[in-house]
């Protein structure tokens, strides 16, 4: 990995490098030469070396050596290089470019008394520059060779006129033997000179792992506040999936143009990985900032997408109040809409639809209206929802409303082509899978009751089920006792959870079942208790995904039966 | 095959090879199958040291709930392995009874965590921490083996006072070992850990199993080596160290180490030239590596190889206050376990002494490279397989095996 990013870097720079010398020249022969080798290299390789061959000769040499290094390295016959390199050399001693192809030529060859004696013919070509070290370093760290790569440098400081030459190979080298602290430390000095290695920085730092991650925290983080550290921090910490930790990242920075800039570069990434936890801090924190309306709405969207839909009610409506009026339609009413149906404020979405039904055209109110039928639906309204479900005939839509109607073998049916990642149908989903009742009133009354939140209710009709719902039974009483807990109520959940265990054992709802009654035991202090389920569980089933949550929780378990 | 005969009921095998999901809970399993004084036998060197137990309920549920891997032997099976491994580099050899561990380990909570503590819960293994007043009380004679790891006894508190004098921890430390040596009759700190090193080395002469990480190697074998001699800075005991203490360090009483130098300076956070890596000190810092297991003739050389056993022969390094140990340091008679790759360090160290054997293991977290003050504890469920913690744990089972002469 670590060497991928050194090859990564020379081919930049050969990308750079040789269209740039190719336009410079403007129509010489030799740079004409380069230009068709170029096109060649790919396709014809043999006569592109040619070509470069030619081109040696003239007055392109530099261009041509670079490019025969291409060629020849995928012929296979890079050793075919190592003369035209001492010519070069002969040439033009001091010649980085030149040098460091026989460096990684030899290096490929691996002849390593040659590299070393020709590192030794570089630093005394060019007395007190850092260069050779630098690219001798990197080499070795490409091999793998970090403690070598190390040694070299720490020669190296005390012979060139600045060791802060080294900052970035030093840090590779931390990086790349797994000393996190001071790798951190390193690239956070490395950057003040070169901030353009930032990408490095953060490729090299994004491996840390566990607790070694601490300590790059810390580096990135220590006063002074400097923004291009934090903005490393704030994208490894996206890389390590903590999007809230990555905003806070940049906590104490100056909110001036420059961290704007880096908050846009920042919320972009965050969206591409998918965070909007992070996105949506970062686009408000911009709106707060410029007051543009377009990051307002971002930020609502990414408000929206992590859960957040009070907030986004609240950007979008400030969003309105900035743009224009047909703007304001368009782009910042159906975020409001989609807000107000998250939150479960049907009878404000269908307000807000009502509002402006007369500005928009029949397209427009055709999308505010499917965002309205959900906002019934989410709420269990069947009977608001029904006729736009029926006018825009959704199969999602129709299947939900079947199931608030107890009609199960329609919500089958509407089923077969709908859209799978819709979260309100994963409950349906399950319970349909596990039955083949064609109706059923009770079941339709809970999903209607679970809808509205009316958790009393819910429960009522689920244990009504559970005696005639036949392979459903241990889900329904599973969706039961999960309401109960989450409501804290472990007097009536266990209960349900022993008779899951007991008289469902084979269910999939058996080993939660386990967890869940060792969970209130704990809840109770019982620790005698909550081993025994545990240990059920693992033995019982081994292979179950909470297995390993159980081995975790069996731990404390056992502390707390010792203490006590 | 030199030990093992063949037991009469059914087995089962804890393979130790990949195909093992957790390492550490089958050295726990193993071990309780022994608390239950039920027979087991290591299988040295075959697929990567596994165990042999019988086929009891108990083992079979406590596999099952700490998700060790087992596989069923019938004799077919079992007679076959043993064919197998009567014709190659393997040994069984029998574990016979559950070892008593004592951890010498202060009662106050330290900014640091212990790995073999660490490992020992994991794993589910029972131990006791001693401290100071057990050891001087002569309590060590109870257990048959004795871990130590960070204890600086040269009684310089790790030279910690260079970085962390003001910090409340390190106060703390110091006031309650400085209140701990009066009470126990001492006058100062250095003493009374020179007391206990005299006490430690005694038990593995009397036939007691010993085993050292980190900054206990080092500063144990400073301590046995300098009972006479004034090695301590002016900071903790009050008088600079003997200008001549190089030269009166009687090195025929320590475990591992000759002909090493003491580390003069009271600004320099080292303390011999033991440690090859020296972490501390900036300018001598090598950089980290990795260390290679070697490999031993399971039949001639039993014990260096029931130490050494692991599904891995590369380990990463990680650093500690003594990270390694410098070769050149060595006595003739030590066993170099696992050298430092490129390097004239040996990382893990085993010997006899008296009638009892030591172990030193370089380092202080095999999980965790860079070690500070202040980390969390590693957390092992997210390491079930750690070779390095292996390695550990093979020392733990280590005097659980039926003694037998050495071929060599």
């Amino acid at each position: 990995m670590l060497a991928r990013s050194w090859v990564l870097s020379a081919s930049l720079a050969l990308a750079v490098t040789v269209p740039l010398s190719a336009q410079e020249s403007g129509t010489s022969t030799t740079d004409s030469l380069v230009v068709r080798a170029l096109d060649l290299e790919d396709s014809k390789p043999r006569d592109a070396a040619v070509l470069y061959r030619r081109a040696f000769s003239g007055t392109g040499m530099m261009p041509a050596l670079l490019g025969l290094e291409r060629v020849y390295t995928n012929l296979g016959m890079i050793d075919s290089l190592l003369p035209l390199v001492r010519s070069a050399i002969r040439a033009d001693p001091r010649s980085g470019v030149v040098r460091s192809v026989q460096l990684r030529t030899l290096s490929v060859l691996q002849r390593d008394d040659e590299l070393t004696a020709a590192v030794r013919d570089w630093v005394r070509a060019v007395p007190g520059e850092a260069a050779p070290f630098k690219e001798y370093a990197r080499l070795l760290l490409e091999s793998g060779r970090s403690a070598a790569a190390d040694s070299v440098l720490t020669v190296a400081s005390r012979m060139v006129r600045d060791p802060r030459d080294f900052s970035a190979e030093l840090a590779q080298v931390a990086a790349a033997q797994r000393m996190w602290n001071e790798a951190s430390r390193r690239w956070r000095e490395t950057l003040t000179q070169t901030p353009q290695l930032y990408q490095a920085a953060i490729f090299a730092l994004s491996l840390a792992t566990g607790v070694a991650r601490d300590s790059v925290r810390t580096n990135l983080t220590a006063e002074p506040v400097w923004l291009p550290a934090r903005r490393v921090l704030a994208s490894l910490e996206l890389i390590w999936s903590q999007p809230r930790q990555a905003w806070l990242a940049f906590t104490g920075v100056k909110a001036d143009a420059e961290a704007v800039a880096a908050w846009k570069e920042f919320a972009d990434e965050a969206d591409a990985r998918g965070m909007p936890v992070a996105s949506r801090e970062a686009w408000a924190a911009i709106y707060r900032k410029t007051g543009e309306a377009a990051s307002a709405l971002r930020a609502a969207d990414a408000a929206l997408a992590s859960g957040d839909a009070a907030t986004a009610l609240q950007l979008a409506s400030a969003a309105q109040g900035v743009l224009s009026a047909p703007l304001g339609l368009r782009d910042a009413v159906p975020v409001r809409l989609r807000s107000l149906a998250a939150m479960g404020r049907a009878a404000d979405a269908l307000a807000l639809v009502d509002s402006v039904r007369p500005k928009v055209v029949p397209a427009q109110l055709q999308l505010l209206e499917r965002d309205l039928m959900w906002a019934w639906l989410r709420v269990g309204d069947a009977a608001r929802a029904r006729p736009l479900v029926v006018r825009l005939d959704e199969d999602e839509a129709t299947a939900l409303l079947a199931i608030y109607d107890g009609d199960l073998d329609k919500a089958r049916l509407a089923l077969r082509n709908a859209d799978a990642s819709n979260t309100l149908l994963l409950s349906p989903r399950a319970l349909l899978s596990r039955t083949t009742l064609p109706t059923s009133k009770e079941i339709g009354a809970a999903f209607t009751a679970l809808a509205r939140r009316d958790t009393a209710t819910a429960l009522t009709q689920l244990l009504n089920t559970a005696t005639e719902i036949g392979d459903a039974a241990p889900l329904v009483l599973a969706m039961a006792a999960r309401l109960l807990t989450a409501s804290g109520d472990d007097a009536r959940a266990v209960p349900l959870w022993t008779r899951i265990v007991s008289d469902f054992s084979t269910s999939p709802e058996a080993a939660e079942g386990d967890l869940e009654w060792a969970r209130a035991a704990l809840r109770a202090r019982d620790g005698g208790t909550a081993i025994a389920r545990l240990e059920h569980l693992l033995l019982t089933y081994p292979s179950s995904a909470l297995a390993p949550q159980a081995r975790r929780e069996l731990e404390s378990a056992r502390r707390m039966a010792e203490t006590s | 095959m030199s030990a093992a005969s063949p037991l009469a009921a059914q087995h089962l095998l804890v393979p130790m090879d990949d195909a093992q999901r957790n390492h550490l809970k089958a050295y726990g399993l193993t071990y309780s199958a022994l608390q239950r004084t039920e027979k087991a036998e290591w299988l040295l060197n075959y697929r990567g040291g596994a165990f042999l137990l019988l086929d009891t309920p108990a083992t079979r549920r406590r596999a099952g709930i700490d998700g060790v891997s087992l596989t069923s032997l019938d004799v077919g099976a079992l007679a076959a392995i043993r064919t197998e491994m009567a014709g190659g580099n393997f040994d069984a050899v029998p574990l016979e009874r559950a070892p008593k561990v004592a951890i010498y380990s202060p009662p106050s909570a330290n900014p640091w965590d212990d790995a073999v503590t660490i490992a020992l819960d994991y794993a589910g293994i029972p131990y006791t921490k001693v401290w100071d007043p057990e050891v001087i009380a002569g309590d060590l004679a109870k257990y048959e083996w004795l871990h130590l790891h960070h204890e600086d006894f040269t009684g310089q508190y790790n030279k910690f006072y260079i970085s962390y004098r003001g910090s409340p921890w390190f106060i703390n430390q110091v006031n309650r070992t400085v209140a701990q040596a009066r009470q126990l009759g001492f006058n100062n700190v250095p003493a009374l850990k020179k007391a206990v090193a005299e006490k430690m080395r005694a038990y593995v002469e009397n036939g007691g199993f010993l085993f050292a990480m980190c900054g206990a190697t080092e500063t144990l074998e400073l301590a046995i080596a300098g009972a006479n001699v004034d090695i301590s800075s002016g900071f903790a005991d009050g008088t600079p160290m003997d200008a001549d203490a190089d030269q009166k360090m009687d090195w025929s009483r320590a475990f591992a180490v000759q002909n090493a130098h003491l580390e003069p300076s009271p600004l320099i956070n080292s303390m011999s030239d033991i440690d090859g890596h020296q972490v501390n000190v900036p300018g001598r810092r090598r950089a980290l590596g990795t260390f290679s297991l070697f490999a031993f003739s399971a039949k001639l050389d039993p014990v260096p190889t029931m130490l050494t056993q692991n599904h891995r022969s590369v380990l990463q390094d990680y650093y500690g206050v003594t990270t390694s140990f410098t070769k050149s340091t060595l006595k003739p008679g030590t066993r170099v376990l696992a050298y430092e790759d490129g390097m004239p360090l040996a990382k893990y160290i085993h010997g006899s002494y008296g009638k009892g054997a030591w172990t030193f293991l370089g380092g202080h977290d095999p999980e965790d490279p860079q070690h500070e003050v202040g980390a969390a504890p590693t957390d092992l469920s997210l390491y079930p397989s750690s070779p390095g913690y292996r390695l550990i744990l093979n020392n733990v089972l280590f005097p659980a095996a039926q003694k037998k002469p050495r071929k060599t």
